[in-house]
C-alpha cells in the first residue's frame, strides 16, 4: 500500500533535522499580504486570549481572596481615567479582533 | 497575488497537505480536502466539531450580555475552554515537530485545559462567576 502521510511526514522531518541544513528565509524576505497578516493575528489573539482565560482561571484556584476583594484594591488605585481605558482596550481589542476575525472564518 | 493557504503555508512547517490516508486528526484547519481511500472520519469530525464551538460560543455572547447567570457562566466555562483547547492544538501541530514534542506538548496542553475548566467551574460556584465578573471588571 505504501506509506502513510504520517510516515513521509516523519521521514522527512527526521532527515531534514539530521542534516542541520539552514532554513531559507520565508516570513522575512516574503512580501506580507493582508490575508496573511490577519491569519497571524486571528493565531496570535487567539493564542493571548487563550493564556488569558487559563491565567485568570488557575488565579481562581490559586489566589485567596474572591474577585470582588481584588477589584476593589484597584480600585482603590485610583488610576486616572486614560488608563483604565487603555487597560480595558487591551483587554478589548484582542477579544474584538478574534471574534470578528473568526465570524469570516465561519462565513 | 497568492491564495491564502499557499501564503499560509509559509507560516508553517510542515508543507506535506496532501494525504492519502488521514491518520493524525486535527491536521487540517481549513477543512477536509476529501477523504480519498476511504479513511477514519476522525479528522473531518474534529474540524466539525471545531466549527460547532465556534458558533456555540459566539451565541453565547450576546447570552452573556442579555441573561447573565450560572447557566450561562457554566456554558462559557465549557465553550471557552474547549474552543482554546482545539485552537491551541493547532498551534501546536503546526509548530511542534517529533515524536516525543509532540506528546509532551499535547500533555501539558491538556493538564492546562483541565487546570482552566476547574479553574473556571470553582470561579462560577465559589465566585460572582464569568457574567458578573466581566460586568464588574468594566465598571471600573
Amino acid at each position: 500500500m505504501g506509506t502513510t502521510a504520517r510516515e513521509e511526514m516523519s521521514r522527512f522531518w527526521e532527515k531534514n533535522t539530521k542534516s542541520n541544513r539552514p532554513l531559507s528565509p520565508h516570513v522575512t524576505i516574503y512580501k506580507w499580504s493582508l490575508p496573511m497578516a490577519m491569519s497571524i493575528t486571528h493565531r496570535g489573539t487567539g493564542v493571548a486570549l487563550s493564556l488569558g482565560v487559563s491565567l485568570f482561571g488557575l488565579a481562581a484556584l490559586v489566589l485567596p481572596e474572591q474577585f470582588p476583594h481584588y477589584l476593589a484594591q484597584v480600585r482603590a488605585l485610583s488610576l486616572g481615567p486614560a488608563l483604565l481605558c487603555s487597560a480595558k482596550f487591551l483587554l478589548a481589542f484582542p477579544f474584538c479582533y478574534h471574534t470578528w476575525n473568526g465570524i469570516r472564518h465561519l462565513v | 497575488p497568492l491564495s491564502v493557504p499557499t501564503a499560509l503555508s509559509l507560516l508553517r512547517r510542515p508543507a506535506v497537505l496532501a494525504a492519502a490516508h488521514r491518520s493524525a486528526p486535527a491536521r487540517d484547519s481549513h477543512g477536509p480536502a476529501g477523504q480519498g481511500h476511504g479513511g477514519s472520519k476522525a479528522a473531518s469530525l474534529h474540524w466539525t466539531g471545531e466549527r460547532a464551538v465556534s458558533v456555540l460560543l459566539l451565541g453565547l455572547l450576546p447570552a452573556a450580555y442579555l441573561c447573565p447567570g450560572p447557566a450561562v457562566d457554566y456554558s462559557l466555562a465549557a465553550a471557552l475552554t474547549l474552543h482554546g483547547h482545539w485552537g491551541l492544538g493547532q498551534v501546536i501541530t503546526d509548530y511542534v515537530h517529533g515524536d516525543t514534542a509532540i506528546k509532551v506538548a499535547n500533555t501539558g496542553l491538556y493538564a492546562l485545559s483541565a487546570a482552566t475548566f476547574a479553574g473556571l467551574c470553582y470561579f462560577n460556584y465559589h465566585d460572582v462567576g464569568i457574567c458578573k465578573a466581566v460586568a464588574m471588571l468594566w465598571s471600573l
